[in-house]
């Protein structure tokens, strides 16, 4: 079995565990940003990590990176619907 | 000298994946061939057509039938079933939602016994089990992660951790 830390998917799906979890349990929005933007960093192409970087960055307080983040999500993929969510929550 | 009519069917099936490996744009990977469907499951990823899913769930379940022990179909399956409860979460049907969520562990985990080395299945199983939880279903997925625990939820969120903790040990080429 060869180990592999590049695959993107699952530097996206620890990020979305730091984001999710308690902070009592292991939840690190540090860490999330960190891993999803290393998910990035092997496949820059996944507009929904983009959107949980902005997500992640939004719950750290930084709306403006945040806003970034969605902007290159919809860059991406115009209409998804999960970046346009997101991007109204940043406005309200 | 004219073609015999048993050489049609070869000639046709030879001119088809030629078609398609120059058509799509794409050259023939063994990515591609290990599976099929996945430029499609990532379109319907990208737009969320309830419709298009549909088929695409239809056209799953039929390749499964055929070929039960595809590790790659269950996980596209599990996919799918995920992009299900997203359009499900958007309408705010939560009973659907939960069938969804359920279809989809189900299929992952089924992804998963048949090919343990997967990174992306363990990383989708992962993903859906924290889904399962925000929806409020948190006692049920508690009593399949842990089912001797009377506190499951505690047991189930150092699940987690350790899932957490052992992220990137999972991720293995497949």
């Amino acid at each position: 079995m060869a180990l592999d830390g590049k695959n993107p998917r699952v530097w996206a799906s620890l990020g979305r565990q730091y984001l999710m979890t308690p902070k009592m349990f292991g939840g690190d929005v540090a860490k999330s940003i960190e891993s999803f933007q290393k998910s990035l960093a092997f496949d820059s192409s996944q507009d929904q990590t983009w959107v949980w970087l902005a997500k992640a960055f939004q719950k750290q307080g930084d709306t403006g990176k945040a806003r970034e983040a969605v902007q290159h999500a919809l860059s991406l993929n115009p209409g998804s619907r999960f970046a346009l969510a997101t991007a109204a929550s940043l406005e309200k | 000298m004219g073609m015999s009519k048993s050489s049609y069917p070869r000639l046709l099936a030879v001119l088809y994946v030629a078609l398609l490996s120059i058509g799509l744009g794409a050259p023939a990977s063994a990515s591609a061939a290990d599976d099929p469907l996945g430029t499609a499951v990532e379109a319907a990823r990208r737009t969320h057509d309830e419709k298009q899913l549909q088929s695409l769930k239809a056209q799953l379940e039929q390749m499964i039938a055929q070929n039960p022990n595809d590790a790659g179909l269950y996980l596209d399956l599990a996919r799918v079933q995920e992009y299900f409860l997203d359009v499900y979460e958007m309408r705010k049907d939560k009973k659907a939602a939960g069938e969804a969520i359920d279809k989809a562990i189900d299929a992952a985990q089924r992804s998963i016994q048949l090919n343990d080395k997967s990174g992306d299945a363990h990383s989708l199983l992962a993903d859906l089990y924290g889904r399962k939880m925000s929806l409020g279903n948190a006692m049920f997925a508690a009593r399949s992660l842990a089912p001797r625990s009377k506190r499951r939820t505690p047991r189930l969120w150092r699940s987690m951790a350790r899932i957490l903790a052992c992220g990137p040990a999972l991720a293995v080429n497949t």
